[in-house]
């Protein structure tokens, strides 16, 4: 039983000029994704290609216009309210941007304990706030700090402790790592792993860089143009891409090495 | 170009704050340049010092930078005006996102030629040449900004900075915020233009991979000053600074698989609180004790182009290669 | 029981330092700490007005239009008021229809901008539009209408129907203001993040949007007290306030009236334009600070060899445009 499975998802946006006349732009086009139990799987593609949309679907920040998403084989696409508040426990996102994901006026450990009382926590607020830091290895120190003070890869850390207060089954992490300097982007990869293998957290690992994704996943999603055009098995899919689209990518993904 | 000894920092409520500390490099001509660092290295102030654009707060306190025999800090105004755009440009970043929303690109080109008494004739014929050297069709004229897709923006810009032929262009993290593909045209089209007009290019960024891709020359940025520099392939194959080291190894590849070896421990440098002695001791992975108490002087290697900042080269250098053969 | 104690000493302490600290920040501003001293003064003047007016301000008991001399620091007026008496007694009943209009429509336009900016699309459209019809139809024309609605029942309400008039012409403007913040802010990650983990829309209002558009909130609120101060003299000037009150708006209404200005009676017509005047003043001046404060590029450091910085700014400073 996969934990989380799209059946043509669509998403097509109207954007109205007047009472009349409108524009349809189709950003997703029949998408059909499976994520098992414990397992980070990856969706590459350019901006443009709809994985952002993607992303904001399986949250319900959007509603999808086709097709359906199950969640533990239970078909939720038309789930409203109560029922959205109870499946978003389960499921949370990780932002790009860590410089706009935190809120400027208040401190990491509201961030985290916010989260704790809005589910419930039953045991002690104060250790569960350190064990989440400790977590994401920032120490103690960090709680009554704010954001301005920490850079964008502790940003992205206190961050990730927030979304794993609610404790959920499945994090989706949208480009968790494009603003940050190439020194910290490891240690954020390395970390997303940890998560998935010692809280057992599913991840999906959204990204336009090839180079991050194939480090650490397992199954690869290609997206062009709102569409999955190759799907497979992450090796292989680098290693003997089919599509002429996957080509491009892998051949311009940057590379110190490479003379361009 | 030359710069000299520049020492720059900004005002603060806690009085000033030193960015870049001596800072002195040369550029030489038709090359690519590539000043690579991390966030709070000071490479965008060392950009904004070039162009001589860096405004209040940021102060200069000493320092010159020479360029065609004249110190650009001390030129007036209207000399710098005249300077601008026809010898040298900038491009700082996300320019892309700056362009006059409310204008058509036509205009907006007019406008930079008015500026610079062009005469009228030959608007047209610099502007379709300046199109034809980014690869983009005239029909983007007739558009507003907003119309545009990031990359095409992006091309705009640049065919702008061209527009009245300079010899120095600064182009500050020109690929930001695009994505793979996109970013990997423009390189080409850089480095292609740079190659046949015989351009002068810093680029500035910290995108790594991309950085040794695209220059021929690099200079590393640490804590506000120069720790390495020298020619890419020498700090490619035989880094000799060990921050240098450990930035190219933590870059992500494809094909290989994590590892903890990877990360690069510590946090990017605080201008609050510089470190004692080296400024980069404290993520060192080869730092000795004396590395917290000796600030390293800028030393040449045996080459006469490379210099390096460091108290333990190369003896650390020999350490980490014995080690990649253990493993 | 010590720990609790010590919970509520530190709370005690977190209050005085949130009323303090604010204060400090402000005032490290020049532009609002200048603007900061002058309301002080003017509204220390104003409670002194209240008990120390040498004479009744009302009441017509002297020579007329006489200039300023020793015994009327003003002079008086044609009906033969004391002008100074006037000036110092109406302080108080200014400032007090300025702030209360600045609070009160502060308010209603933070309630309606907020909940228009983040309710759902049709709300949004339908309050937007209400929002327009209030700034559409001309001040005057509204002033107009209430005040002549009121004008029976001015005597029995006092400055009740003119503060209503004021902010039922002054709140739309800052709601538009409002609203299009709380649009912004609305799409932010920080804040779809808290509708993620849970959050209620209340909860999310109030923790974190007040707090996030606070520097905003406090300059519309100057905003509109300065709104509420030149509209009370509108409201005299157009004849339907009380004129039996004394205030600095209904001492321009007369002086002007009585064509202060052409019999050359300076003394009756400049003091409470020129005390309106510093008051506007002082509201503009934390305005700018408030605007500083909440926006740190505008600001300005002292800074330790200020010479040598200069000299080099100097230079920069002039090559801005190219």
């Amino acid at each position: 039983m996969s934990i989380l499975r799209t059946e043509n998802l669509s998403k097509t946006f109207i954007s109205r000029h007047g009472i009349i006349a409108a524009e349809k732009t189709e950003a997703l086009k029949d998408i059909n994704i499976r994520l098992e139990e414990k397992e980070l799987i990856g969706i590459v593609g350019a901006s443009g290609s709809g994985k952002s949309t993607l992303a904001k679907l399986l949250v319900f920040l959007y509603r999808p216009t086709g097709g359906k998403i199950y969640y533990m084989d239970e078909d939720i696409t038309k789930y409203r309210g109560k029922d959205v508040k109870k499946y978003r426990k389960k499921i949370q996102m990780v932002f790009q941007d860590p410089y706009a994901s935190l809120d400027p006026n208040h401190s990491v450990e509201w961030h985290i304990k916010r989260p704790l009382i809005l589910s419930r926590y039953n045991g002690d607020l104060d250790n569960r706030i350190d064990e989440l830091l400790d977590m994401v290895t920032l120490n103690k120190s960090y709680r009554a700090k704010f954001p301005h003070q920490l850079s964008g890869g502790q940003r992205q850390r206190v961050y990730l402790a927030r979304t794993l207060a609610v404790s959920p089954e499945v994090l989706i992490a949208d480009e968790p790592v494009s603003m940050l300097d190439v020194s910290v982007r490891i240690e954020i990869l390395t970390l997303l792993q940890r998560i998935k293998e010692q809280l057992g957290i599913s991840i999906i690992y959204i990204t336009h860089d090839l180079n991050t994704v194939s480090m650490i996943t397992s199954r690869l999603y290609v997206m062009h143009q709102g569409m999955v055009v190759e799907n497979g098995d992450t090796d292989s899919i680098i290693n003997r891409p089919s599509n002429e689209y996957t080509r491009k990518l892998i051949a311009a993904a940057p590379n110190p090495y490479k003379r361009i | 170009m030359e710069v000299n000894h520049i020492n720059a920092g900004y005002e603060s409520e806690n009085g000033y704050i030193s960015v870049l500390k001596d800072v002195s490099l040369t550029v030489n001509r038709d090359i690519i340049l590539g000043i690579a660092g991390e966030s709070g290295s000071g490479k965008s102030t060392l950009a904004a010092v070039l162009y001589n654009s860096f405004r209040y707060p940021g102060t200069i306190r000493s320092g010159e930078v020479i360029f065609d025999g004249k110190n650009l800090l001390k030129m007036k105004p209207n000399e710098l005006r005249k300077l601008r755009g026809t010898e040298i440009s900038f491009i700082p970043q996300a320019a892309m996102n700056a362009l006059n929303p409310v204008k058509k690109i036509r205009l907006q080109f007019y406008d930079m030629m008015i500026a610079h008494n062009i005469k009228e004739n030959d608007f047209d014929s610099k502007i379709s040449s300046s199109l034809e050297l980014v690869r983009l069709q005239e029909n983007v004229l007739d558009n507003f900004p907003h119309e545009l897709s990031g990359g095409m923006r992006q091309r705009v810009v640049i065919a702008m900075s061209l527009l009245l032929s300079p010899k120095f262009i600064i182009l500050d993290e020109p690929t930001t915020g695009l994505d793979v593909m996109v970013e990997h045209d423009i390189l080409l089209d850089i480095k292609k233009i740079q190659r046949t007009l015989g351009l002068t290019i810093v680029f500035i960024s910290h995108d790594l991979p991309i950085l040794f891709g695209i220059s021929d020359a690099i200079v590393m940025m640490y804590g506000g000053e120069i720790v390495e520099s020298g020619d890419y392939e020498d700090l490619l194959r035989n880094p000799a600074h060990p921050y240098t080291y450990q930035l190219l190894k933590s870059i992500p590849l494809i094909g290989t698989k994590i590892d903890s070896s990877m990360i690069m421990k510590g946090i990017a440098i605080d201008f609050n609180h510089i470190p004692h002695g080296c400024y980069f001791h404290p993520r060192c992975n080869f730092a000795v004790p004396k590395c917290s108490d000796i600030h390293p002087e800028l030393k040449q290697t045996d080459g006469k182009t490379h210099l390096y900042r460091c108290n333990r080269y190369p003896e650390w250098s020999r350490n980490a290669k014995l080690e990649a053969i253990g493993t | 029981m010590k720990m609790e104690e010590q919970e509520v000493i530190k709370d005690n302490k977190s209050l005085l330092g949130k009323i303090i600290n604010p204060l400090k920040i402000l005032l490290s501003n020049g532009k609002a700490k200048a603007g900061f001293i002058m309301l002080v003064a003017l509204i220390l003047f104003a409670i002194l007005g209240q008990f120390f007016s040498p004479y009744n301000p009302t009441k017509y008991e002297f020579a007329r239009g006489m200039p300023p001399s020793y015994a009327h620091l003003l002079g008086t007026t044609i009906y033969g008021q004391d002008v100074f008496s006037q000036l110092f007694y109406g302080a108080a009943p200014t400032l007090m229809v300025g702030f209360a209009v600045g609070v009160l429509g502060t308010l209603i336009s933070i309630a309606v901008g907020i909940s228009a900016g983040f309710a759902s699309e049709r709300v949004n459209t339908v309050i937007t539009g209400i929002i327009n019809i209030f700034l559409i139809i001309p001040g005057v024309l509204l002033i107009m209408l209430f005040g002549s609605f009121f004008l029976g029942l001015h005597q029995s309400l006092g400055y009740l129907p003119t503060i209503l008039i004021l902010i039922i012409t002054g709140w739309a403007f800052g709601a538009r203001t409002f609203r299009s913040i709380t649009l912004s802010i609305a799409k932010r990650d920080f804040i779809l993040s808290s509708i993620l983990i849970g959050e209620s829309r209340l909860s999310i209002i109030f923790r974190q949007i007040i707090r996030a558009i606070f520097p905003v909130i406090i300059s519309n609120f100057f905003f509109t007290a300065m709104y509420g101060t030149m509209g009370l003299t509108f409201v005299e000037y157009l004849g339907v306030g009380n004129l039996l009150q004394v205030n600095w708006g209904t001492m321009l209404y007369w002086a002007i009236n009585n064509e202060a200005y052409l019999t050359g009676m300076w003394w009756w017509i400049l003091p409470p334009s020129f005390m309106i005047s510093i008051l506007m003043f002082s509201f503009i001046l934390l305005n700018f600070g408030m605007d500083e404060i909440g926006n740190p590029s505008l600001r300005r450091f002292k800074s330790k060899n200020k010479n040598e910085n200069k000299k080099i700014i100097g230079d920069l400073d002039v090559n801005i445009e190219n």
